[in-house]
C-alpha cells in the first residue's frame, strides 16, 4: 500500500508566559506516523494531548519545532503553491462555531471554494455541485443559503464544514472531531460516507475523535496519543480489541457505555497537566495502575509487539 | 443605504451629520466669496456685525463671515489630508505587520514605537519652525499625518494578530482564497470600526493640532484657517477691544466641528462594533 | 410531585426577514414537560432539532430573532410558582446563576479571548457575590476548580492557551460556581475525551447529590444519557416524540426514530455496517405535514401524513407520540 503522508519525529513546543517566567510546553513529542492511500486513520486520546496540533502541522498551518512531514514523498514545506496543496488536502476543524467568520455568510465559503479552484464555471453549476455535497451530509442548499453562522446549530455547522471540505475531491481529508455534535444516527451516516469515500474514491481520512466506538467501526488503523506521544498504534482491531498500553485500557474502560443498566460510578483522580509534561520518566506513570519502579525514572522506547507499536516499559522486554 | 437609515435613527449621528453638512456647505460657499481671502483692506476695518457684514469685519479689513468660509475649508482640508494619509499608512503597516509577523513585524513596529516614544509635540514644533515658510495647507496636513499613524497601526496590528489565530482564517485559506482576499474579506469587516473611529478622532486631533501650531505662529499666517483666525484675533487683542466676533466666530465653528465629529465617531463605532453587528444580523 | 421547572405548550420560533420574505423556523413547536426536584433529566435528538433553543427558552434568554409564540415556562424558587418570561431586571438577575444556570453549547468559545481567565471569573463573581474582597473571591474560584479536578493555574492563562477540552471544563466550573438549583447543560461533554467525560459526569453527579440540584442535560451522546440521566426525552423536529425512564427508553424504545437512535449505536468490537435512519432531518422551515418523521419512517401509515400524533401515555412514566401506539 502506498503511503501518502508521513511524519518523521515531529515535535511542537509552545512557549508560554512572559520571557521572565517562560514555560515550554511540549504539545507534540516526536510523533512518527504513516497514512496510507485509501485508509481511515484514527487519532484518539486525551483532551489536550496534541491531536489538533498534529493535524495543524500536517496541514501546514503550524511549523514543527523539529521533525519533517512528507506528502507523497515530498516535504510539505516544498509545496510552494498553497492552492495546489489545499486542493489535495482538505480539513474539517474541531470547533464548528469558529470555523466560519461570524460576519460572513456560510454559503460564501462554498462559492469561493468552487470558483477559486475552478471546479465549476457559473453560479448555477456551482450551486448544483454544492447541493450535491450538502446532500451527502444530510443538508440542502436551502438550509444554508443566506444564513450567517450564528443561525445554525452546532451539528449543522459541522456538516456544512464537511461538505465544504469535500468540494475539491481531496485525496486526504483531515477531520478534527467532525461529528462531535451530531446524533448517533447521523453520525453513522457521515462515518459511512467516509467509508464510501475510502472504498470508492481512494480517499484517505485522518479521523480525530474521542468516540472510540465509531473509531473502531470506521477506521483501519488507530494511534492513541497521550501528552504529546503516540503510546500505541496499529490496526484498530488489535489496538482496541486487545489493548496493550495501560492508557489505552483506561480509555476503553471509560467509554460511557450506552446501557443504563451498567453505570460506571467509580470516581477517578486527575493530575495536573504541566507537571506531567515535564516529568522525566513515562508521562503516564502518575496515573498508571501497572506502574513499576523504572517508569518514573526512564522514558519508555517505542517497541513493536505483534504488529502494534507500544510505548511502555512492560512490553519493552 | 440600509446602514445609513439605521444610523440616522441614532440622534447623535443625525445631529453630528447635520452639523458636518452645514459646515461643509459653509466651506463650499467660499468658492462664491466676493473677496480675496488674503488681500487686506477690502472692506472697512473693525466693524461689528451688520446687515452688510453679518459677522463684522476684522483688523485686516476683511469680512469675517467670508473669511470664516475659507478658514473652515482650509482646516477641513488639512484635517482630511492628515486623517486619510495617516489612515492609509496605519492600515498598511498594521495589516502587514500583523499578518506577516517575523522580521517585517519587528521592523515596522520598531519604527512605530520610535515615533511613539519621542516627544511628539516638541518635534512637531521644531519641524514647523524650521519649515515655517513651507507650511502650506497640504504640507501641514502631511506633517500631521506623519505623526498620526503610529499608535493606530499598533492597534490594528493587535487586532489582525488575534484574527489570524481564529480558525476561520484557515477555512478561508482552505477555500482557496489568496492572502489579499483573505485579508479583505475576513479581516477588513472586523477592522472597519477601528479604522473609522480612529479616522474621526484623528481628524479631530489634526484640527486641534493645527490650531495649536497656528496660535504658536508656526504656520503661514496669511492663509485663513480656524487656527490662524484665532491667532489674529488674539494678537490683535480682540478681547481687550471688545471685538467678540473675531474670536467667537472661529471658536464656535471649532466647537461645533469637534462635537459633531465626536458624536459621529461614537455612533458609528457603536454601529460597526462586530458584536452588535452579529446581533443585528440575527435580528433581521 | 415536586416540580422545579415546568414547560407548557412551548412554541419558540425564529422569525427571519430574508430579502423581504418572512421565514419562520419552528425550532420548538409545542413542547410539554416537567422536570422534578433532584433528578437528572436528559434531552436527546437529531442535530438542529431545537434542543439548544429549548434550553434558551427555559433560561428565558430570548434574543431576537427567537420569539415565544405560545406557552409558558415556570420556575419554582422557594416553592412558589414564577413565570420565567415575566421576570425582568433585578428579579431575573437574582434567579439567574443562583436558581438556574446555563452551560451553553460550545462554551469553550464564550470566553473573552483577550482577558485572562482570572478576570473573567472575578467579573462573574463580583457581579453576583457582594461584599467580598478580590482575594476572597479568587480563593473561592480556586477552591471550586480544585474540586472539579482542575488546576487553579488555569486562571493565570488566556483561553486560547488551553485545549478545547480544558476550556470546556473551565466553562462548566464557571457556571456551577454559585451552586445553582437547576443546571442546564448543553452538550457538556462534547469536546472531551472519554476519561474527562467521566470526570464531568462524576462532577455533575456530585453537584447533584450534594446540593440536590436538578440537572437538565442536552446531548446527542446516548452513552451519556445512559450513564447519568434518570428520565429522558427524545426530540425530533422541534417536538418531544418520546419521554420515559432512561432504562425503559433503552430497553423498549417505542418511537421509530428512537429505535434508529438506539440501534445505530456502535460498540467497540462490532464492525458490522450500521443502518442509520434513511434520508435527512426535515428543514424546520418547511415541516412535512402530519408526523414530521413520516418521510423517513418504515412503518408509515396514511394517518401519519394527515395529522400530528399527540404525546400519548403508554404507562405511568412512558409517553410516545406515534400513531402506531394509538389504541
Ligand atoms: N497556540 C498555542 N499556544 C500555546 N499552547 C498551545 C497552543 N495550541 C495548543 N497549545 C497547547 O498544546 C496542547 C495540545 O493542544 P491540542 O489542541 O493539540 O490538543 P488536542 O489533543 O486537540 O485536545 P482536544 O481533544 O481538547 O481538542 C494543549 O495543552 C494546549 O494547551
Ligand atoms: N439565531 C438563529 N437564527 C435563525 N435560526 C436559528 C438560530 N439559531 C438556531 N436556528 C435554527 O433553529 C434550529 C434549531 O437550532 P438549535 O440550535 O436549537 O438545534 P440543536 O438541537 O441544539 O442542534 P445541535 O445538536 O446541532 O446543537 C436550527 O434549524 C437552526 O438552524
Ligand atoms: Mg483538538
Ligand atoms: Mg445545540
Amino acid at each position: 500500500m502506498t503511503v501518502i503522508l508521513e511524519t518523521k519525529g515531529v515535535s511542537k513546543v509552545f512557549s508560554l508566559g512572559s520571557w521572565l517566567s517562560r514555560v515550554h510546553l511540549v504539545a507534540v513529542d516526536r510523533v512518527s506516523l504513516q497514512i496510507r492511500q485509501a485508509e481511515i486513520f484514527t487519532l484518539a486520546g486525551e483532551s489536550g494531548c496534541g491531536k489538533t496540533t498534529t493535524a495543524r502541522m500536517i496541514l501546514g498551518f503550524e511549523l514543527p519545532t523539529t521533525g519533517e512531514i512528507f506528502y507523497r514523498g515530498k516535504r510539505i514545506d516544498e509545496f510552494r503553491d498553497r492552492k495546489a496543496w489545499f486542493q489535495e488536502v482538505q480539513a474539517v476543524f474541531q470547533n464548528p462555531f469558529e470555523t466560519f467568520n461570524p460576519l460572513r455568510k456560510v454559503e460564501s465559503y462554498f462559492f469561493e471554494t468552487v470558483f477559486n479552484y475552478h471546479l465549476r464555471k457559473d453560479v448555477k453549476a456551482a450551486q448544483a455541485l454544492i447541493e450535491e455535497k450538502l446532500q451527502a451530509v444530510g443538508l440542502s442548499f436551502q438550509d444554508v443559503a443566506g444564513k450567517y453562522p450564528a443561525e445554525f446549530s452546532g451539528g449543522q455547522l459541522q456538516r456544512a464544514s464537511i461538505a465544504r471540505a469535500l468540494l475539491t475531491n481531496p485525496s486526504l481529508l483531515v477531520a478534527d472531531e467532525p461529528v462531535s455534535m451530531v446524533d448517533a444516527s447521523l453520525r453513522m451516516s457521515i462515518v459511512n460516507l467516509f467509508r464510501t469515500l475510502r472504498d470508492s474514491f481512494g480517499v484517505s481520512v485522518v479521523y480525530i475523535t474521542h468516540d472510540l466506538a465509531t473509531a473502531y467501526y470506521v477506521s483501519d488503523r488507530i494511534a492513541i496519543m497521550f501528552r504529546g506521544n503516540i503510546v500505541e498504534m496499529g490496526g484498530v482491531e488489535e489496538v482496541l480489541g486487545a489493548p496493550k498500553h495501560p492508557y489505552t485500557k483506561l480509555l476503553l474502560e471509560s467509554i460511557p457505555e450506552p446501557d443504563p443498566e451498567r453505570r460506571q460510578e467509580k470516581a477517578m483522580v486527575f493530575l495536573e497537566e504541566r507537571e506531567e509534561y515535564l516529568r522525566r520518566g513515562c508521562k503516564f506513570a502518575g496515573r498508571c495502575p501497572e506502574k513499576e519502579e523504572i517508569c518514573s525514572r526512564e522514558a519508555p522506547q517505542e517497541v513493536m509487539v505483534g504488529g502494534v507499536f507500544v510505548r511502555c516499559h512492560k512490553h519493552a522486554r | 443605504m440600509e446602514a445609513l437609515r439605521e444610523l440616522f435613527r441614532d440622534y447623535r449621528f443625525a445631529v453630528g451629520f447635520v452639523f458636518l453638512v452645514l459646515l461643509a456647505a459653509l466651506a463650499f460657499l467660499s468658492f462664491f466669496s466676493p473677496y480675496d481671502p488674503v488681500r487686506w483692506l477690502q472692506v472697512p476695518r473693525d466693524e461689528p456685525p451688520s446687515w452688510k457684514h453679518i459677522l463684522g469685519t476684522n483688523a485686516k479689513g476683511q469680512d469675517v463671515f467670508w473669511e470664516a468660509t475659507f478658514a473652515i475649508r482650509n482646516s477641513l482640508v488639512v484635517a482630511l489630508i492628515a486623517g486619510l494619509v495617516s489612515r492609509v499608512v496605519a492600515v498598511l503597516v498594521g495589516f502587514l505587520a500583523g499578518y506577516k509577523g517575523g522580521v517585517v513585524d519587528r521592523v515596522l513596529m520598531g519604527v512605530a514605537d520610535g515615533l511613539l516614544v519621542i516627544p511628539l509635540f516638541l518635534i512637531l514644533v521644531l519641524v514647523a519652525m524650521l519649515l515655517r515658510e513651507a507650511m502650506t495647507i497640504v504640507n501641514t496636513g502631511l506633517l500631521l499625518a506623519f505623526f498620526g499613524w503610529a499608535w493606530d497601526a499598533r492597534t490594528i496590528r493587535a487586532q489582525i494578530l488575534s484574527l489570524r489565530e481564529r480558525e476561520f482564517t484557515q477555512t478561508s485559506l482552505l477555500s482557496g482564497n489568496s492572502t489579499l482576499s483573505l485579508v479583505s474579506k475576513e479581516y477588513v469587516p472586523f477592522t472597519i470600526p477601528l479604522i473609522f473611529s480612529t479616522l474621526i478622532s484623528n481628524i479631530a486631533w489634526a484640527i486641534g493640532m493645527e490650531i495649536v501650531l497656528a496660535i504658536l505662529g508656526l504656520v503661514r499666517l496669511e492663509i485663513p484657517t480656524l487656527g490662524t483666525m484665532l491667532q489674529w484675533a488674539i494678537t490683535r487683542q480682540a478681547m481687550l477691544l471688545g471685538h467678540w466676533w473675531w474670536i467667537a466666530t472661529p471658536l464656535a465653528l471649532t466647537v461645533i466641528l469637534l462635537v459633531a465629529l465626536y458624536w459621529l465617531s461614537v455612533s458609528v463605532s457603536e454601529y460597526l462594533d462586530p458584536r452588535m453587528r452579529i446581533q443585528r444580523i440575527g435580528a433581521r | 410531585m415536586d416540580a422545579i421547572i415546568t414547560v407548557e405548550n412551548l412554541q419558540a420560533f425564529y422569525v427571519l426577514e430574508v430579502m423581504g420574505e418572512r421565514k419562520v423556523i419552528k425550532a420548538v413547536n409545542g413542547v410539554d414537560f416537567a422536570v422534578l426536584r433532584d433528578e437528572v433529566y436528559g434531552i436527546a435528538g437529531e442535530s438542529g432539532c431545537g434542543k439548544t433553543t429549548l434550553l434558551k427558552a427555559i433560561f428565558a434568554a430570548l434574543e431576537p430573532p427567537l420569539r415565544i409564540f405560545e406557552g409558558k415556562v415556570y420556575y419554582y424558587p422557594n416553592g412558589e410558582r414564577v413565570d420565567a418570561f415575566s421576570l425582568a431586571g433585578e428579579a431575573r438577575r437574582k434567579l439567574r446563576w443562583t436558581y438556574i444556570s446555563y452551560i451553553p453549547q460550545g462554551s469553550m468559545s464564550v470566553f473573552n479571548p483577550v482577558k485572562r481567565l482570572r478576570i473573567t471569573f472575578l467579573d462573574f463573581l463580583k457581579s453576583h457575590v457582594g461584599g467580598k474582597r478580590e482575594e476572597e473571591l479568587l480563593t473561592l474560584a480556586r477552591e471550586h476548580l480544585v474540586r472539579l479536578g482542575l488546576t487553579p493555574q488555569v486562571l493565570n492563562g488566556y483561553p486560547h492557551q488551553l485545549s478545547g477540552g480544558m476550556r470546556q471544563r473551565v466553562a462548566i466550573a464557571l457556571a456551577t460556581l454559585l451552586k445553582p438549583r437547576v443546571i442546564l447543560a448543553d452538550e457538556p461533554t462534547t469536546a472531551l475525551d472519554v476519561v474527562a467525560q467521566r470526570a464531568v459526569l462524576q462532577l455533575l453527579r456530585d453537584v447533584q447529590k450534594e446540593f440536590r440540584s436538578t440537572i437538565i442535560v442536552v446531548t446527542h451522546d446516548m452513552g451519556i444519557h445512559a450513564q447519568i440521566t434518570d428520565r429522558m426525552a427524545i426530540m425530533y423536529a422541534g417536538r418531544i416524540v418520546e419521554e420515559g425512564l432512561t432504562k425503559d427508553i433503552f430497553a423498549r424504545p417505542l418511537h421509530p426514530y428512537t429505535r434508529y437512535l438506539i440501534q445505530s449505536l456502535p460498540k467497540v468490537g462490532d464492525k458490522n455496517t450500521k443502518e442509520s435512519a434513511p434520508g435527512s432531518p426535515p428543514s424546520l422551515l418547511y415541516l412535512p405535514p402530519g408526523c414530521s418523521f413520516h418521510p423517513r419512517c418504515s412503518e408509515v401509515m396514511e394517518h401519519c401524513v394527515q395529522e400530528i400524533p399527540p404525546l400519548k401515555k403508554i404507562n405511568e412514566s412512558h409517553w410516545v407520540a406515534c400513531w402506531m401506539r394509538e389504541g
